[in-house]
């Protein structure tokens, strides 16, 4: 994708197509073949293995005990297993230089650039659960039981091997299959290991009476490996209730219009075990470095060791209610709750002095707070089959969250916990706070005095001299430094959005659906300078597409983005709203009623006209605003435009 | 029947299921089967071997960590002796084009920090693992490893309290995250560094069979400038004797032609040659191949594993030639075209471009002085093809010299034409390759930086005769005009550094240790870095990112940042 922005669409492949001989550097000059490969993806001239294999075996048995009746135990065994075989080989006609006919004539001589490996990958895994469960009717009552005892495993070994140079072999023939014809001082071995196990004791409880009274109890005992030594195990509850208050027969007299309504009230544990495995211990890592001609290995510890890592346990309390209302034609789904993380699993960024940039923890609490809201409803129903119908969905959901605790320091001594400036944790902010300048435009060269005293450019940032309260004391100091920041925004949208139409009439249906997220920001790749793309005096990047933006110049004095070759000295981000509605599918179609169909002796006719992604609403400048990436960096969201039709005889 | 059936099945599963189950502790302990954890990595010698190589391969960053010019700033560049060009920093108001725009968030004085702060954990690691009972050292052996750790660590401490002021002392492995550190004062660091130093030098070893391994003389050496910098002239004047007296080794400056290429007598371009550039050619530069004056050295080496960093996948490439050279063969009014890179210019992308100070200046007084001969700073460049004439110029033919007359524009002596320091490249590409065919170790210490670290003590104590036999000791085997002592100041001895050191000796910490980045940089300095440099720029800022990750303690900012 990175191409898109240099490559030509006149660009031809091949420079002796008959010889198979690419041309490796097609217009612009700068551009490589991507039929050539690179160092992360293979060409042409490349060789590529990736077989998988696996077996998947899921057995059980299941035992009504005699003489209770209702109780049954039922045993789950499945297993797993799956082998991946990967190889790659680069040939020497890759090294190549694509214009000089020697080369071409002779790739051999690049024998000892070539290299290759293979792999072998086992995966294998396991899951046993023991299950009791008991279920009775007693006139009205219901009571359905479970209680049960579970554990899984998985492991995965790698072997793999490597070897470059085949100048000795002086053959390339036998790619991945002939590694062991490679330079012997160059053939490497690898082989990892990795192992995981959980177990969980479980139980459940539903009860119910009349239909119209839930309840619901359970109770888990959770173990996973990777946690510390004394830390493996954790227990969580929950109950809920539920009262569906409609089928109560006061109910229906007082309020006949309302078809169904649930009210429902739950409170319960969760656990989050995302870590990987071995992340507790103070593992060594190698490598290989040199002494005068002579490669040899390097060890260091690689990360911290953490003894206290546990589970992140969520309680959340959540209360809602489903209801349909005017004979079914309006339903909904309410969902209200509040919960609180503790000892959320985060890596937390250290001082590198220390020789760790950061370490995996359990941190603080985070608490959240959200609504979620679906609706349904038929806007228009016909009286007759030809009439108009049209069906509408809106989901909405928002989220807020705020750090309460972090890891308990106090270095000002002002009896409350401090931020954690680093990580951009704030004490009583949501997490995902973006704190960087305040900037106002671009500087003009109109702007004097802001120039003189800041020893700015026009062209440059406007960053604001405000002394940010966060860590200074909010009074200008005449200079901009890293005291100028202040939370200026935050990464987590306010609330989301969307919203689905289906319009039927006669042989016609019309759908469209729009979503939206509403602010929230990111970094803005496309508003950054780009110097690289932009001044012909580095002379590599010439002829590259760019957004057609006009930067700062002193004769097009823009205040949105700076001067091209501005180098950004205080790493501002750029942040920039993502607010965004999109129309995300629109569709238009046609089909035939059974009775043409049958006229036409067809079995199916549709004709339809379908757009994806065809318009966004939003002030973001650059690519898409939703996954606000960058050519190179990551794929845009495509529009994708279809017409089509179906026939079926 | 099947009744019977359904309940043996099931007896035999449970019996199964219990036979082979472990108790939950053991079912879910964690054993690390495919790597060591610290446990188990520090136990024997070969492993306490190992993790000392992590020290050495963190040197390679000093020389190797990327393409661009950040490598080559510590040696001095946009400082007195070299400037970035604006081929590579087209922003005049970018940090260290524009000092005043050096701020908290400076990558460069993070990456020092992070560099030397690396170093320094790899060392800890190894000096506090000796003491672990279950080591199966010798006391011998953890004398030799102790001294060599202390070394590596002093000097990273060196790196760092030279160019921030105090720093925190971590004198040993951190095992849970801290973030209150606070520094320690600058004197507490040099007393830290120097009690390190002065252990290496009682212990280390005077010689080793393994290029790149620090020896004693290494340890006395630095023990020379720390004692410079605390006022130590006199222990500053007998480190650096033992170096230069043979009581640390047989060391002595190199004055025959010598090593890989000693018997040709021109380079391939038929420039003549001596024995001064013997010193910089690939593969002399290691005292095990008999180069005497070689004291320690960072080791890189092409189509080896390990043999460099930035660049594994081009046969460890060093960028060094392509950083420092100019353009000449992309010169395209002067007849070249961009297949024009020969073995002799290399493919030089004018990155660095030395000042006129260190270009022309110090080599004023320098009639005879080899290290100015065109095999050591090729000043020659020739035209690629006949060019008419027009525009003021006469006609030039290929092969003919490009004369100072032709060079009209701006980029014509900032981008295509000005000395190459043969130090930086080569003459004789590997495999052909005039991109990436340069690989080669890289001196850390050097015996003349010995000899003028001395000559910096004597001149301290007011012996300027001792000082300038020092440097004339250097200068004689240079055949240059020697110095008298009335010649003998700060200034000569720095000018002298440049002559001697350009692109080795890290000229930022020399600068700084004396106090002089505002001075020199005023007054040498390229003409943005000469108009913005301000006296607080003698240390650099503290990393922004460290202030605010160390949320436990108050890391204090340096003045001015």
């Amino acid at each position: 994708m990175g191409q898109a922005t240099i490559g030509t669409p006149y660009s031809y492949k091949w420079k002796d197509e008959a010889a198979g001989i690419l041309d490796k550097n097609p217009t612009p000059a700068n551009l490589i073949n991507p039929y050539w490969g690179n160092a992360t993806s293979p060409g042409l001239y490349d060789d590529n293995l990736e077989k998988y294999t696996s077996t998947r075996i899921i057995s059980y048995l299941s035992a009504d005990i005699p003489k209770v009746k209702g109780l049954n135990y039922r045993i789950n065994i499945n297993k797993y297993k799956q082998e991946t075989v990967s190889g790659s080989f680069r040939h020497e006609k890759y090294f190549i230089n694509g214009d000089n006919a020697a080369d071409i004539a002779n790739p051999e001589k690049f024998l000892s650039s070539t290299y290759g490996s293979m792999a072998n990958v086992l995966t294998n895994s396991w899951e046993i659960q023991n299950l009791l469960t008991y279920k009775k009717m007693m006139g009205n009552h219901s009571i359905d039981a479970l209680a049960g005892y579970q554990r899984d495993y998985s492991s995965s070994s790698r072997v793999g091997t490597s070897a470059s140079d085949f100048s000795l072999a002086g053959t390339t023939t036998l790619g991945y299959y002939g590694l062991h014809l490679g330079n012997p001082a160059n053939q490497r071995t690898s082989s990892l290991f990795s192992d995981r196990s959980n177990l969980a004791y479980l139980g459940r409880m539903n009860y119910n009476y009349l239909n119209k009274y839930y309840l619901t109890m359970n109770f888990r005992r959770d173990g996973f490996s990777a946690f510390a030594e004394g830390n493996k195990f954790a227990n969580f509850y929950g109950g809920a209730l539920a009262y569906a208050i409609s089928e109560e027969n006061f109910f229906k007299q007082a309020l006949p219009k309302v078809n169904y309504l649930k009210l429902r009230l739950a409170y319960g544990q969760n656990g989050n075990q995302g870590i990987d495995s071995y992340e507790t211990l103070a593992n060594i890592a190698s490598g290989t470095t040199v002494f005068g001609s002579t490669s040899s290995l390097f060890i260091y510890q690689s990360s911290l060791a953490n003894q206290q890592l546990s589970w992140e346990k969520t309680t959340t309390l959540n209360g809602g209610l489903n209801f349909a209302i005017f004979d079914n034609r309006i339903s909904g789904d309410l969902n209200v709750y509040q919960s609180k993380t503790t000892d959320q699993l985060l890596t937390r960024s250290l001082p590198n002095l220390a020789g760790f940039s950061s370490v995996r923890t359990n941190i603080g609490r985070v608490d959240n707070m959200g609504l979620e809201l679906s609706l349904t409803g038929i806007v228009l129903a016909p009286k007759n089959p030809n009439g108009i119908r049209w069906e509408t969905t809106l989901n909405f959901w928002m989220n807020r969250n705020k750090v309460v605790a972090l890891t308990g320091v106090d270095a000002d001594g002002d009896g409350k916990e401090d931020d954690n400036l680093g990580n951009r944790w704030f004490i009583g902010k949501p997490i995902g706070a973006i704190y960087d300048y305040v900037v106002d435009g671009i500087v003009q060269t109109a702007d004097a005095d802001y120039i003189a005293k800041f020893g700015a450019r026009a062209g440059d940032l406007k960053i604001r001299d405000i002394n940010g309260t966060v860590r200074g004391d909010g009074k200008p100091d005449g200079k901009i430094n890293s005291l100028d920041r202040e939370i200026i925004g935050y990464v987590q949208p306010r609330f989301s959005w969307s919203l689905a139409n289906t319009i039927s009439y006669q042989n016609w249906q019309l759908f469209f659906n729009f979503n939206a997220i509403m602010g929230g920001g990111s970094g803005n790749y496309y508003m950054s300078p780009n110097s690289s793309y932009n001044l012909t005096a580095f002379g590599n990047n010439q002829n590259q597409n760019w957004l057609n933006q006009q930067y700062w110049s002193a004769e097009t004095p823009s205040n949105t983005f700076t001067r091209p070759n501005y180098s950004n000295p205080f790493g501002y981000s750029h942040p920039h709203e993502r607010t965004f509605v999109r129309l995300q599918d629109l569709s238009l179609q046609y089909s035939l009623n059974s009775k043409q169909l049958e006229k036409l002796k067809m079995s199916g006719l549709r004709i339809y006209l379908s757009a994806k992604n065809p318009l966004v609403f939003s002030n973001w400048l650059g690519l898409d605003p939703e996954n606000a990436g960058a050519i190179g960096v990551s794929n845009p969201l495509f529009r994708t435009i279809n017409l089509g039709t179906n026939i079926n005889f | 029947m099947q009744n019977i059936i359904k309940k043996i099945t099931a007896f035999m599963l449970a019996i199964s299921l219990l036979a082979g189950c472990k108790k939950d502790g053991e079912f879910l302990t964690e054993i690390r089967r495919d790597g060591l954890t610290v446990d188990n990595a520090l136990i024997t010698k070969s492993q306490f071997d190992l993790a000392l190589n992590s020290c050495y391969r963190q040197l390679q960053f000093f020389y190797n960590s990327t393409d661009g010019w950040t490598d080559f700033w510590h040696l001095g560049v946009n400082f007195d002796v070299a400037a970035t060009t604006t081929v590579y920093i087209a922003d005049p108001n970018a940090p260290w084009v524009n000092y005043t725009k050096i701020n908290s968030q400076d990558g460069q004085s993070a990456k020092w920090w992070n560099w030397n702060y690396t170093m320094i954990k790899y060392a800890n690691t190894v000096i506090a693992g000796i003491e672990n009972p279950a080591a199966k050292l010798t006391a011998d052996e953890k004398n030799a490893l102790a001294a060599e750790a202390r070394f590596l660590r002093a000097w990273g401490y060196r790196n760092l309290v030279i160019a921030f002021g105090g720093v925190p002392i971590i004198a040993g492995p951190v095992t849970a995250p801290k973030v209150d550190f606070t520094r320690n004062t600058q004197a507490e660091c040099y007393d830290f560094i120097k009690k390190d130093l002065t252990f290496a030098s009682a212990n280390l070893p005077i010689s080793t069979t393994v290029p790149g391994k620090v020896v004693r003389a290494a340890s006395d050496h630095l023990l020379a400038e720390i004692n410079i910098i605390l006022k130590d002239y006199d222990g500053a004047i007998a480190a650096a004797t033992k170096v230069i007296n043979g009581t640390d080794g047989p060391y002595s400056l190199m004055n025959t032609r010598f090593g890989a290429r000693r018997t040709e007598t021109t380079t391939t371009r038929g420039t003549p040659v001596d024995y001064y550039w013997d010193l910089h050619e690939i593969n002399n530069t290691n005292y095990q191949m008999g180069n005497r004056e070689a004291i320690w050295v960072a080791q890189f080496e092409r189509n080896v594993p390990g043999g460099g960093i930035a660049f594994p996948t081009q046969g460890n490439w060093m960028i060094q030639g392509r950083a420092y050279w100019c353009r000449h063969w992309l010169f395209a009014k002067a007849g070249l075209v961009a297949a024009g890179a020969s073995d002799s210019v290399g493919r030089g992308a004018s990155f660095i471009r030395g000042t006129t100070y260190s270009n022309w200046d110090v080599w004023a007084r320098s009639a005879g002085d080899i290290r100015n001969s065109e095999a050591n700073i090729r000043r020659n460049f020739y035209f690629g093809a006949n060019i008419p004439a027009g525009g003021g110029q006469p006609a030039y033919r290929r092969g003919d010299l490009i004369p100072k007359s032709f060079l009209t524009a701006y980029e014509d002596t900032m981008w295509y034409i000005y000395p190459n320091w043969t130090k930086f490249g080569t003459d004789k590409h590997a495999d052909g390759n005039f991109i990436n065919g340069y690989t080669k170790d890289q001196y850390v210490m050097r015996l003349p930086e010995t000899y003028l670290l001395r000559a910096e003590a004597y001149l301290a104590k007011g012996d300027k005769a001792s000082a300038a036999a020092d440097i004339n000791v250097i200068r004689t085997r240079a055949r240059a005009p020697l110095a008298t002592a009335n010649d003998i100041t700060l200034d000569y001895i720095l000018d002298e550094r440049v002559r001697e050191l350009y692109g080795e000796e890290y000229r930022m910490l020399t600068l700084m240790r004396l106090g002089l980045v505002y001075d020199r940089v005023r007054k040498y300095g390229d003409v943005n870095q000469r108009a913005s440099v301000a006296a607080h720029n003698n240390l650099l800022p503290i990393p922004q990112g460290e202030i605010d990750k160390n949320n436990g303690a108050k890391l204090t900012q340096n003045p001015g940042y």
